[in-house]
């Protein structure tokens, strides 16, 4: 695992979440050690409520954690403030989400530039570089179009663009296949993948899909919020060697 | 900073539900609408009320004897007097400057008397200034300069006196040199329409009472201004020059109990207006805290995204003022015709006060005409864009509650 590694972008130890829902105590993550080096293509597994999805927020910022220690690109995430996450979510994480969760009141580009305005890149900067990523993955001619306009493999390609366009050192995406037929989930993997090779983001997924495992370099298993395995992934060809 | 996509954001978003942003807009219309009307109505009563006022005899501006104004006394006398209605006429926007002196006295017409409040007057100034002469019906005529010896009465005194045109009555007043007495021949008969001020309305000429009471020169110089809302600046102007001994006060340091009538008024009339900006400021809320509500795993994506707090307020209220200038602008149509009504065609006092249009000593005009002017625009559109947008702070702060995990969250 390598937990001691210089570059490591995501380190975890002993990291647990604990949702209390009136008397009702559940342990989401339980004394997780990970670690994550940049420009790693990770897959983490596991039935339903095994975890991934809130290891996923507390390394994305969305949540903090309840014990343990979790460091995400040198910050330490049970310290930072709700506006120091925000910021860090902001500048430094990308997000694909499984249900694509678009404006569906703004175009594909607006969907990109939005983020980048937030960022407060000036404006015909944003333009330019939301049109040249919804470009480089094969969107331009559907820059105009609104997401009800797309179809889903489309939309989700839009969701792509709109995390990697702010240029963040580390994309989270939540089983980002799962709406998307075999077709469509396989493009969308290759196309994160070469987005690894091409820039070095460093991709974390949550996943069930066999053929999305495939692609994936390291594969983190988890069960009843432990991990419980923890291996590169199958070989492939095509997809992401460090 | 907040860029173009962030307002497109804002603006499409309210157009996704458009019955409920129609809804919310319309509401807003109406009660802008309503206080367009309102508010023309209510600058109208205002103008008037000071109208009446003032040019019941009162004047906008009064300069009176440095004492005046705490004592009241009426033997009183204004310093320079000649000084002073030469300065006052010169002002810019003065329309009359009428010279008055007042006194209590006893009129008697055979086996009848009456105690009235005789007004030495300047017939010409008067003439000019006060709406009870130049307005009223006459039966014979009104007083001609310098002359003594002659009194006009208002109908309902001469009627209590069983007084007729070309009757000579006693008058009675305590003087410098104590009671005196005088014939005085009634030349005019005067109907105000109001039955209270024609009761009190007993005019002689300065010299008259000069005569009568032994204090030479007028004890006020009234100054009837073209617009009462000048007021101010032409009282800082002729306090300036005012030979000394002598003050200028306004007609609500005259009559208090009807400046406080005319500020309860407004004060209702705003109030009014408040309360249904409030109960539509609190429609909208609630339309609002739903639409945060249903859009709120947008709102976690947004936040997920790494939209901060302030940004979220910012859109929430930026739709707030959307729909405001949206209501306020739909306001207009419906607003500004009804105040164009009132303000040409008016609303006739006479059919809620019969023919007796006086109160206490002041003659209301027969219409009640709004007012009309941009003032009634600009008002209405920050009104409407005010309550919008304060009623947008509570969604705006639900919104900021949204915890960005939700954008996680399988649908």
């Amino acid at each position: 695992m390598g937990m001691s590694r210089e570059k490591d972008l995501i380190r975890a130890e002993d990291l647990t979440k604990v949702y209390q829902v009136g008397a009702v105590t559940t342990r989401a993550l339980d004394a997780v050690s990970l670690s994550v080096a940049a420009g790693e293509f990770t897959a983490v597994v596991g039935p339903s409520g095994s975890g991934k999805t809130t290891l996923l927020n507390l390394i994305g910022a969305l949540d903090a954690p309840t014990g343990g220690r979790l460091r995400v690109l040198g910050h330490d995430m049970t310290a930072l403030s709700r506006r120091h996450r925000a910021d860090l979510r902001l500048h430094h994480i990308g997000f694909v989400f499984q249900s694509y969760n678009l404006m569906d009141v703004l175009t594909a580009r607006e969907n990109v530039e939005f983020v980048l305005e937030l960022q407060g890149v000036a404006r015909a900067e944003r333009r330019e570089r939301a049109l040249a990523v919804l470009g480089d993955l094969g969107l331009g001619a559907l820059a105009d179009r609104r997401p009800t306009q797309l179809s889903g493999g489309q939309q989700q390609r839009v969701a792509v663009a709109r995390a990697v366009a702010s240029r963040p050192s580390l994309v989270l995406a939540d089983e980002p296949t799962a709406n998307l037929d075999g077709e469509n989930a396989e493009a969308l993997i290759e196309m994160m993948a070469r987005l690894r090779r091409e820039r070095g983001t460093t991709f974390v997924f949550s996943t069930h899909d066999p053929r999305v495992i495939r692609h994936a370099a390291r594969v983190i298993t988890l069960s009843d919020g432990r991990v419980v395995a923890d291996g590169p992934g199958p070989p492939n060809p095509g997809g992401a060697e460090p | 900073m907040i860029g173009g996509v962030t307002c497109r954001y804002a603006f499409r978003d309210l157009c996704r539900h458009r019955i409920r942003t129609a809804i919310m807009v319309g509401g807003i219309a109406v009660a802008c609408a309503v206080a367009e009307f309102a508010g023309s109505y209510r600058r109208g009563a205002l103008d008037m009320q000071v109208r009446a006022v003032a040019g019941s005899g009162t004047g906008h501006l009064v300069v009176v004897p440095e004492a005046w104004p705490e004592t009241r006394e009426v033997s009183l006398r204004v310093r320079d007097p000649r000084r002073v209605e030469v300065l006052a006429r010169g002002l810019p926007g003065v329309a009359a400057a009428m010279p008055r002196a007042r006194t209590g006295a006893v009129l008697a017409f055979g086996n009848r008397s009456a105690v009235v409040q005789l007004t030495g007057v300047s017939p010409a100034d008067e003439f000019r200034g006060n709406r009870m002469v130049w307005k009223s019906r006459i039966e014979g005529r009104y007083l001609q300069a310098a002359e003594t010896g002659a009194v006009v009465l208002g109908a309902s005194l001469a009627e209590r006196l069983d007084a007729r045109l070309d009757d000579d009555l006693v008058v009675s007043t305590a003087g410098v040199a104590g009671i005196t007495g005088a014939m005085v021949h009634v030349v005019g008969i005067l109907a105000t329409g109001g039955g209270e001020v024609d009761a009190q309305f007993a005019h002689v000429t300065l010299e008259q009472l000069e005569e009568l009471t032994g204090l030479p020169g007028p004890a006020e110089v009234s100054l009837l201004l073209d617009d009462h809302r000048a007021a101010a600046a032409a009282r800082q102007r002729l306090a300036a020059g005012l030979p000394a001994g002598n003050v200028v006060v306004t007609w609500k340091e005259i009559m208090p109990e009807m400046a406080a009538g005319a500020d309860s008024d407004a004060a209702f009339s705003r109030l009014v207006i408040g309360v249904i900006m409030l109960v539509v400021a609190m429609g909208i809320t609630a339309a609002q805290v739903t639409s945060i509500l249903e859009r709120r795993r947008e709102l976690a994506v947004l936040c997920a995204l790494g939209m901060r707090a302030p940004r979220v307020v910012i859109v929430v209220v930026m739709q707030g003022l959307i729909l405001g200038v949206a209501g306020g602008l739909a306001s207009l149509p419906l607003g500004l015709p009804s105040a164009w009504y009132l303000a040409t065609r008016g609303i006739p006092l006479t059919a809620f006060l019969g023919d007796d249009l006086s109160v206490g000593s002041i003659l209301l005009d027969p219409v009640l005409y709004g007012e009309f002017s941009l003032r009634l625009v600009v008002e209405g559109m920050a009104l409407a864009a005010t309550a919008a947008t304060l009623a947008a702070i509570y969604p705006a702060w639900i919104a900021t509650r949204v915890d960005p995990a939700e954008a996680m969250r399988r649908r």
